[in-house]
């Protein structure tokens, strides 16, 4: 797990499959750790519930978050990372359905670094994976995992 | 009874005589006031003939009385001069024996006819006068000089026998000359009684002391003294002349300064009278007028009576309609209130059901799209995977699966933009919209670079409107004129504002596909669509999506054109 590694937070099956497809088909081979509601998301990233005492120095590369989740939503797992110190400059992308307006102004407010709407069309959705990975995984310098306080 | 009588019977004849003397009394004043001139010169003359009458009559008076003074004077002197002669000179001679005698020479003259000596000598030395003694019985010495007694002396001695202390005076003619003729009673002494007693030539022989024995008479003429007052007399009337010359210049002034006056107050009496008359006429007019006016006002008063009348029936009509009014208000108030419950309630679930539609569309957005990716995604997937296990027509049905659920994709964003269209708020603005044509036509070019249109746009039309919402309008309507010129060999689409039919409007238009009129009504429908899918394809919801915000600012929009030869859309706000 040293290695940058993806959290995926997709309540979804199909759209968890399509998304592991489209990764694998971009050759995007890092690790996925997919969490299916908000509670599981909290939990791996803040080393609790089923996470417990998970290495807490290792935090993924990137997180590709869905809204609309079981038990706790999208909006509020991202309103929880950014209020920790532990998580609070992980990159987060919003990865959703809708585009709908009060979402994307909501997602910005609470701190997401990017918002990307899924395409129906699954070439589309491919492509935008594709640029995802590329930037995140490979262009973007993460800010350092302990920071100073 | 015949008090009560009197009293009602005596009044009016005696007012009546009242009032025949007044108007008598006022006929006279008013006579004696008009011919004031005539009777003050009358007046004047009569004054200056009583003047004249008195002064006459004073210079008779002041000459006899001086003359009467003079007489008198005389006549006592005389009187005097002889009772002293007598008793001192004649008695005492007489004691000592020398006797008085009537001769004139070398004797003692007799006093009697010393006094007629005396008399004589006064009339050669003065201005006529004369002291003459006169008696019944005459001395005989003195008495041949005497004539008889004339009618005066006569009277006068019988007068003065009878009243020997008066006087006895009468003017008359003596010599020619007016002469005023005094005589007093002479009357006898002690020393005279002796004498005339012993004397034997004396007639009479019995005088007693204090008896009359004859009378002193002086003549005393007048003439002079009138001679001497005339002149006096003749400056008076001078003075006097010059006093009427005088008062009758005066009168003169008067009489002129009271013509003078006069005229002037006749002319303003005249002027007066005329401007009375004027005014008695305008006054005349006036009340004519006034008269004029009330008889209109009175009718005026009448007619307003009956609007007044007519107008309360009217009012008491109106009034009970009124209050029917008022109960059907009341009622109508009532069903209104109600009505305003039932709003609040209807407003409450329209908000509510707003609420479960914008949910919805959330729910939308987030939900109806998943299943599509899942269908797009694994079809692709088997497409991708399983190519080797299909045949043509396999692969076909997948593809078409894929377009399908793309499809639906779309046709869920455009209901889902429809009803964020709804719902948004308006915020308007000025704003270009020519500008805004030209980026939009901008980008559409850049979309389909190698198409060929010609775009004609009008220049600063501005618009006051939502200019985001506005931004979409345009793009529906010129996304349109874009995809359906597609077939046209010289496609043209043009921008611009005029006037259609009286209004004026933003217009759109294209020479493109067109449209046949009698679906026209279809045109902003939701999902209806005037031509094929796969000729120009769409989902049908730009229209309606136009037509909500058109509707939304206000405004109209409606469409021409026909099959093939393009389409007009156009629009106000």
């Amino acid at each position: 797990m040293a290695q940058k590694h993806i959290l995926l937070v997709e309540d979804h099956p199909d759209d968890e499959e399509l998304t592991m497809r489209a990764l694998k088909k971009n050759n995007i081979m890092n690790e996925v750790v997919v969490a299916r509601d908000g509670v599981q998301a909290l939990e791996y990233l803040f080393g609790t519930g089923a996470h417990a005492g998970r290495d807490m120095d290792v935090m993924p590369q990137i997180i590709l978050l869905d809204l609309k989740l079981p038990k706790i939503d999208g909006l509020e797992v991202l309103r929880r990372l950014r209020a920790d110190e532990r998580t609070k400059f992980l990159p987060v992308v919003v990865l959703t359905s809708s585009k709908e307006e009060q979402d994307i102004v909501k997602s910005y407010q609470l701190g997401a670094n990017s918002y990307v709407r899924k395409p129906v069309d699954f070439q589309e959705f491919s492509q935008a994976v594709q640029n995802l990975g590329l930037y995140w995984l490979i262009l973007n310098e993460q800010a350092p995992e302990r920071v100073p306080v | 009874m015949s008090e009560v009588t009197l009293d009602k019977e005596v009044p009016l004849p005696s007012s009546s005589i009242w009032g025949k003397c007044a108007a008598r009394i006022l006929g006279v004043l008013e006579i004696l006031h008009n011919q004031t001139i005539p009777i003050l010169t009358v007046l004047f003359g009569l004054c200056l003939l009583i003047i004249y009458t008195h002064i006459t009559q004073l210079k008779a008076q002041m000459v006899e009385t001086i003359a009467l003074r003079g007489a008198d004077t005389y006549a006592r002197e005389s009187s005097d001069m002889r009772e002293w002669y007598a008793i001192e000179a004649v008695q005492r001679l007489h004691v000592l024996g020398i006797k008085a005698s009537g001769e004139t020479d070398g004797a003692v003259p007799l006093p009697t006819l010393l006094s007629s000596n005396l008399g004589a000598q006064l009339i050669s030395g003065r201005s006529g006068e004369r002291v003459r003694l006169s008696s019944q019985y005459p001395f005989p010495q003195a008495g041949d000089s005497e004539p008889q007694m004339d009618k005066f002396q006569r009277e006068a001695l019988d007068f003065l026998t009878q009243q020997p202390e008066q006087s006895f005076y009468q003017v008359d003619q003596v010599d020619g000359r007016q002469s005023l003729r005094f005589a007093t009673a002479s009357r006898m002494q002690e020393g005279c009684v002796t004498c005339h007693n012993e004397k034997a030539e004396s007639p009479k022989r019995d005088w007693q002391v204090g008896q009359v024995g004859g009378i002193v008479e002086v003549v005393y003429p007048l003439d002079s003294l009138e001679k001497i007052t005339r002149m006096n007399w003749l400056d008076s009337y001078g003075m006097m002349g010059v006093l009427v010359v005088l008062w009758l210049g005066g009168f003169g002034l008067i009489v002129l300064k009271l013509r003078r006056v006069s005229g002037e107050l006749e002319s303003r009496v005249e002027q007066r009278t005329a401007d009375l008359n004027e005014s008695h006429r305008q006054l005349e007019l006036e009340i004519h007028e006034r008269k004029v006016a009330e008889n209109t006002i009175r009718q005026a008063r009448d007619n307003l009576e009956k609007r007044v009348q007519e107008r309360t029936a009217k009012l008491a009509s109106s009034n009970a309609e009124l209050i029917r009014e008022v109960a059907e208000r009341k009622r109508a108030e009532n069903d209104t209130r109600s009505l305003n419950s039932q709003l609040v309630q209807r407003s409450a679930q329209l908000e509510a059901s707003n609420k479960e539609l914008e949910a919805f569309s959330y729910s939308v957005s987030h939900d109806l799209r998943a299943p599509l990716r899942g269908i797009d995604g694994f079809s692709q997937a088997v497409l991708e995977d399983y190519d080797d296990k299909l045949d043509d027509s396999g692969r076909s049905y997948l593809q078409r699966v894929r377009a399908a659920s793309q499809r639906m994709s779309q046709l869920i964003d455009a209901m889902l933009n429809l009803a964020r269209l709804t719902r948004a708020d308006i915020h308007t603005q000025d704003f270009d919209m020519s500008t805004i044509v030209a980026e939009i036509l901008d980008d559409l070019q850049k979309m389909e670079p190698e198409r060929e249109v010609t775009c004609v746009v009008a220049h600063d039309l501005y618009a006051t409107a939502d200019p985001k919402l506005l931004r979409a309008v345009l793009e529906n309507l010129l996304g349109n004129a874009w995809k359906f010129t597609r077939l046209q060999e010289a496609p043209c689409i043009e921008f611009g504002h005029g006037q259609y039919k009286g209004q004026a409007a933003f217009f759109v238009k294209d020479n493109g596909a067109g449209f046949d009129m009698t679906y026209s009504h279809k045109l902003f429908g939701t999902f209806q669509r005037l031509h094929a899918y796969t000729e120009y394809p769409g989902v049908g919801v730009g229209l309606a999506t136009v037509h909500r915000i058109i509707q939304r600012h206000g405004g109209q929009i409606w469409a021409e054109g026909a099959v093939d030869e393009g389409a007009t859309f156009h629009f106000t706000l």
